[in-house]
Parts: structure tokens; C-alpha cells; sequence
């Protein structure tokens, strides 16, 4: 792991790589100062359905090239961090640990549902309860307690669960219940990261161990634990 | 005389690896070589792919470290990453081919994807020189057994293959019949020294005296019918109450039957091509019977084998191929990925005629 730089968020410029659904997005976020709000620099949508993880990485480079950087100038990177789809997560993931390790750039770990809080057309996204669900399969959701406060930053509410889809209306108990879906364009984006404060709830993550929260083990692992009532050791 | 220095990572299947590997245009050079077996797997009896493709992710960065530690070099002195893109398991391999991808635009350098079975190809040459071509190949592992004849690096004519179960794969699944530990090469190989290689002669799969170049068969091989001749063995031995006193002498007739026929095809490829050199590859490899028998048949034709380390899946043989490919200037598409399955690159025609007497199939 490097040596930190900092001991709080960083300025910028700081890439964003969110690829919790097939709907991959990146995006250049940098400020002035630690006390400035983030603004965008660029982003672009990156779509890895049908097996075309193979386009993040272009995107990248474009994205920088566009921006006129290379990785050197870099100052952090950021990982949306889960849970979803385990294979998109880890893309992300490997993406911005080789990033990481070859700049001995800083990783902020940003929960995936928190960057799917739909901004309004005047900007930002409005403040209030959320609870943010993402399909988990098998009839289940992982679900995230959100909040949006009056000046716009979004805070991680109560704990995640996976809870069963028709418990949904429940769980939110009044709050707004945001579902993402791909298809309605409802899905997290690299450039919400500008709305989750300074992030230093969030990172840096110790490189060598950190990986996504993917929100269900193994189905291999699950039956093994359950068959021995312990959990599986480590490797 | 220019060095190529390639950084390696390999990924496909259970084994994460990093290697840095010199290249001078003939002979390589291993610099390095890290590699972190997972051995979680042993506890399913098998590789559970979403658990590798989870600890390829926590492992890979300090296991690429130690390698460019190991090779006191960093990654701004490699010219160029080779990493492993196929065949594998698909989550596995997007795992290396990603954090790979990342290096090379952090560092401004080329990515070259390498398939495993090229890399295979390369591995015995990393520590015998004269491992090169023009040699016939037997590449057999857990999840391939491919006969493959290589007049040039780079050109490869695939003879044949086994039509089912890969020879590693048979071993893991008799193993299990004979209540041995996952994997399975090294247990059947220990229990059959003390077996009695008359007690159970099993059929050797695929193998007729009458069989000619051109036929289908000549040169693939098959294990399932093996398997279940042993099944029948071990059925009938528990029904006897004779299992016990049996496990050796049918761990030892299989294990024969396997290298008998292993040897013959392969020793056929290389008389058919005319090839005075004979090399083995993947972690069937390590068996020392095969090795034996191989040398004990091949008479005036070399045979070379790689050390364990090398046998089994590993980078410094993906850093080879890859060294070998950047100097031929391969040209590669950024947007690479990877892929479960893909034919071995730089396939000849087989029945093309390879400077001796043409083998006459496919």
C-alpha cells in the first residue's frame, strides 16, 4: 500500500470507475479545494452488456486523453464498490488496483447504491429518504437506506440487506424507493460520486485486500458452510 | 544483441502468478517467478470459478510485487505485459487480463494477450535451451491434452486431442474412486508404485497396433472409457471385500494404461514428423512414470520435461510466449478480452506437408 499523500479526501483530478451493472460509467472529478464541491470534469457511459467488458478500458484512456491527462496525473481513484454484478464489480475492481498499484494512487471504496440517486434536471439530487434496491436474483434485492441532505450530500441511512423483492415497499418505510434497472436508465453513475462529500468514509482502502462487497457469497461456499457449520477457511 | 524484459500474469484457473521473463531473441531468460496456488479448492473437490476469480482480485497485486521484487526490476523497465487471455475460467482470466490492461496504461506499455497452451509450449525452454523447435508437443493437464507438432515457435499443427476427458481430469475422477485426495496426479502416482502392474491391465484407450496416418483415431486419445473400466474394477473389488489390497494394483493399471497410450501417440507424432525432440507440458507432466516411460521408448528422440514449478500453470511461461510474440510484432486490438475457449493462434494446416512425411489428417 503507498504512503499516503493526504490524510483526508483528495482534490483532484480523481477517476471514477462505477461497473455495479452492465451500465459501466467513468468519470474525471477534481476541485480547488478539500472544502470546494466536486465538479466534473468529464464522463462517459460505458455499455459492457454482451460480454463487452472488453470497452472500459478504451473508455478510459479516452476519457483521460480527452482530458488531457495520463494516469501520472492522477491524484486518487475511485471504485464503486458494490454490491451487483459480481463479474462487472471485479472488472472495475482490477481496473483500478493495476491503476492503483502502477501510480501508487490512493483507492476510495464508494458504495455502489449510493451513486444511483437520480439527479433533477437543475442539478443534484433532491434531498429526502431513498432506499436504493438493486436485483440480487432469486427474488431478492439488495437494498440501501439513503439520505439526501438539504445541501445535496448523499450519506449512506442504515445498514444494507438483501431483502426479498415483495418486502421492498416495506423496508423503505416511507422513504422514496429508488430500483435500479438498466433498462429505465436508473442505475449508478461514475459522476454521483461528486454528491458523497469528502469521502473519507469511504477510503483509502489497503490495496492488497480490498475487494467489492458483492453482497452474496459463493453458492459453492454457501452449501459447503452450511454442510459443515463453519465457515470456509481461508486460502 | 537487444533483451525484451516481459512482465507475466496468469490468472486462467486456480493458480495466480506473476513472472519477469528476458528474451534475446533465442534463448529466455526467467528472472522471476511468484506463484499463489489457492488451495481452498481442495476442500470441493474441484475448482469453484467464482472463488478463484474472487482471490485472483486480492491476490493479484502483492503477488505481481513480489515478482518485480524478486526480478529486482519495476514495471517502468518491462517493455511490454503478457498476460494470459484464454482458454480458462472466464471470471478468472478478466481478472488478470483487467488489473494487465491497467498496467500497460499506467505505464504506457503494450499488453499482449497470450493464449495458455502456447504457454505451455514455452515453458520447458525457459530451463533447457534446447527445448525449442522443431519439436512434437504433449500437452496434458486437468483440463487439456493436446498433440501437437511445432515445427517454429509461433507455428503449430494440432494432431490430436483427447475426445472427452482430459488426462488430469481422469486422474482427479480416479483418484476419487479410490478415496484419494484432490488433485489426483500425485496420490495415484504414489499408491501405484507398490501396485502389481499385472493385477489390472486395463485396456490401453484408443491404442490398435492397426491404426494408420490418416486414420481418425491415430493420434487423438480418450479417457472415459478408462474411467469406467476402473469404475467396474473398483465395483467389482468392493463386492469381493478386496478394495483395500486392490486400491494399489488398479491405481497402478491405470496409471499404466494412461502412459502406455500418451507415449505411443506421442512417439508416433514424432517419428510421423520426423522430430529428434520430444517436450511435455502441463501438470500431468510431473508424473514420473510418464516421464520414464517416455524416455525409456523414445530411443534417439530427446525428451524434455519441465521442473513442477514450471509444469503447472505459471506466468513465467505466459511472460515467454508473450516475449516471443511482442518480438514478432504482433499486433493487438486494446479492447482484447478474455475467452473461455479459442484455437491455439498461428495453426498450420495439418495435413500440410512438415518437411518430412506429411501426417494425412486434418
Amino acid at each position: 500500500m503507498p504512503t499516503l499523500p493526504f490524510s483526508v479526501a483528495p482534490i483532484g483530478p480523481v477517476l471514477v470507475i462505477e461497473a455495479a451493472t452492465s451500465a459501466g460509467s467513468i468519470a474525471l472529478l477534481e476541485r480547488e479545494d478539500r472544502a470546494d464541491p466536486w465538479r466534473v470534469v468529464s464522463e462517459a457511459a460505458v455499455s459492457m452488456g454482451s460480454g463487452r467488458e472488453d470497452l472500459l478500458t478504451p473508455a478510459i484512456s479516452a476519457l483521460l486523453a480527452g482530458a488531457g491527462l495520463s494516469p501520472a496525473g492522477l491524484s486518487a481513484l475511485a471504485c464503486g464498490a458494490g454490491p451487483g454484478s459480481f463479474t462487472s464489480l471485479r472488472i472495475a475492481a482490477a481496473l483500478t488496483k493495476g491503476l492503483a498499484f502502477s501510480r501508487d494512487l490512493p483507492v476510495f471504496a464508494l458504495p455502489s447504491l449510493l451513486l444511483a440517486i437520480p439527479s433533477t434536471p437543475a442539478g443534484g439530487p433532491p434531498p429526502g429518504r431513498y432506499l436504493v434496491a438493486l436485483d440480487a436474483l432469486r427474488g431478492e434485492c439488495f437494498a440501501q437506506p439513503v439520505a439526501v441532505t438539504p445541501d445535496q450530500r448523499v450519506l449512506v441511512d442504515g445498514a444494507a440487506a438483501r431483502v426479498p423483492r415483495e418486502a421492498l415497499a416495506e423496508t423503505a418505510d416511507g422513504a422514496a424507493l429508488v430500483e435500479i434497472a438498466v433498462e429505465t436508465g436508473v442505475h449508478p453513475v461514475a459522476s454521483a460520486a461528486r454528491w458523497l462529500g469528502d469521502w473519507s468514509s469511504y477510503g483509502p482502502v489497503a490495496l492488497d485486500g480490498w475487494e467489492p462487497t458483492y453482497g452474496r457469497l459463493a453458492e459453492a461456499q454457501v452449501k459447503w458452510e452450511a454442510t459443515h457449520g463453519r465457515p470456509l477457511p481461508a486460502s | 544483441m537487444t533483451i525484451t524484459r516481459v512482465l507475466g500474469i496468469e490468472t486462467s484457473c486456480d493458480e495466480t502468478s506473476a513472472s519477469v521473463v528476458e528474451y534475446d531473441g533465442s534463448t529466455f531468460s526467467q528472472r522471476s517467478l511468484v506463484i499463489l496456488s489457492q488451495d481452498v479448492h481442495r476442500l470441493f473437490g474441484g475448482v469453484v470459478p467464482e472463488i478463484a476469480s474472487r482471490q485472483h482480485l486480492t491476490a493479484l497485486p502483492p503477488v505481481v510485487r513480489a515478482a518485480i521484487q524478486e526480478a529486482d526490476a519495476d514495471a517502468r523497465c518491462c517493455d511490454a505485459i503478457a498476460v494470459t487471455h484464454a482458454p480458462g475460467l472466464v471470471g478468472a482470466l478478466l481478472v488478470g487480463v483487467h488489473f494487465a490492461k491497467a498496467l500497460g496504461l499506467a505505464r504506457g506499455l503494450p499488453v499482449v494477450p497470450v493464449h495458455h497452451m502456447e504457454g505451455h509450449l514455452f515453458a520447458t525452454a525457459l530451463e533447457h535451451p534446447d527445448a525449442v523447435p522443431p519439436f512434437t508437443a504433449l500437452l496434458v493437464s486437468g483440463g487439456h491434452t493436446l498433440l501437437i507438432d511445432v515445427p517454429a515457435w509461433g507455428e503449430y499443427r494440432l494432431l490430436g486431442r483427447t475426445r472427452d476427458d482430459a488426462a488430469g481430469e481422469a486422474f482427479d475422477k480416479v483418484a476419487k474412486l479410490l478415496g484419494l485426495p484432490y488433485p489426483g496426479g500425485r496420490p495415484i502416482e504414489e499408491l501405484a508404485r507398490s501396485g502389481d502392474p499385472a493385477r489390472f491391465a486395463f485396456a490401453r484407450p484408443m491404442l490398435r497396433r492397426s491404426q494408420q496416418p490418416g486414420d481418425p483415431d491415430y493420434y487423438d486419445l480418450s479417457f472415459s472409457g478408462l474411467k469406467t473400466a476402473v469404475l467396474l474394477a473398483v465395483r467389482a473389488a468392493e463386492a469381493a471385500g478386496t478394495l483395500e489390497e486392490d486400491r494399489a494394483h488398479i491405481a497402478r493399471g491405470f496409471q499404466d494404461a494412461v502412459v502406455d497410450t500418451l507415449v505411443a501417440k506421442t512417439l508416433r507424432a514424432a517419428r510421423q514428423h520426423g522430430r529428434e525432440r520430444v517436450v511435455l507440458g502441463g501438470g500431468v507432466a510431473c508424473n514420473g512414470a510418464l516421464q520414464a516411460a517416455m524416455r525409456r521408448a523414445a530411443a534417439s528422440i530427446a525428451v524434455f520435461a519441465p521442473a513442477p514449478r514450471l509444469a503447472t500453470d505459471n506466468a513465467a511461461m505466459i511472460a515467454a510466449a508473450g516475449a516471443f510474440r511482442f518480438r514478432a510484432g504482433t499486433t493487438v486490438s486494446p479492447s482484447f478480452s478474455a475467452h473461455a475457449s479459442l484455437p491455439l493462434p498461428g495453426m498450420l494446416d495439418a495435413t500440410a506437408d512438415s518437411g518430412t512425411r506429411a501426417s494425412s489428417r486434418r
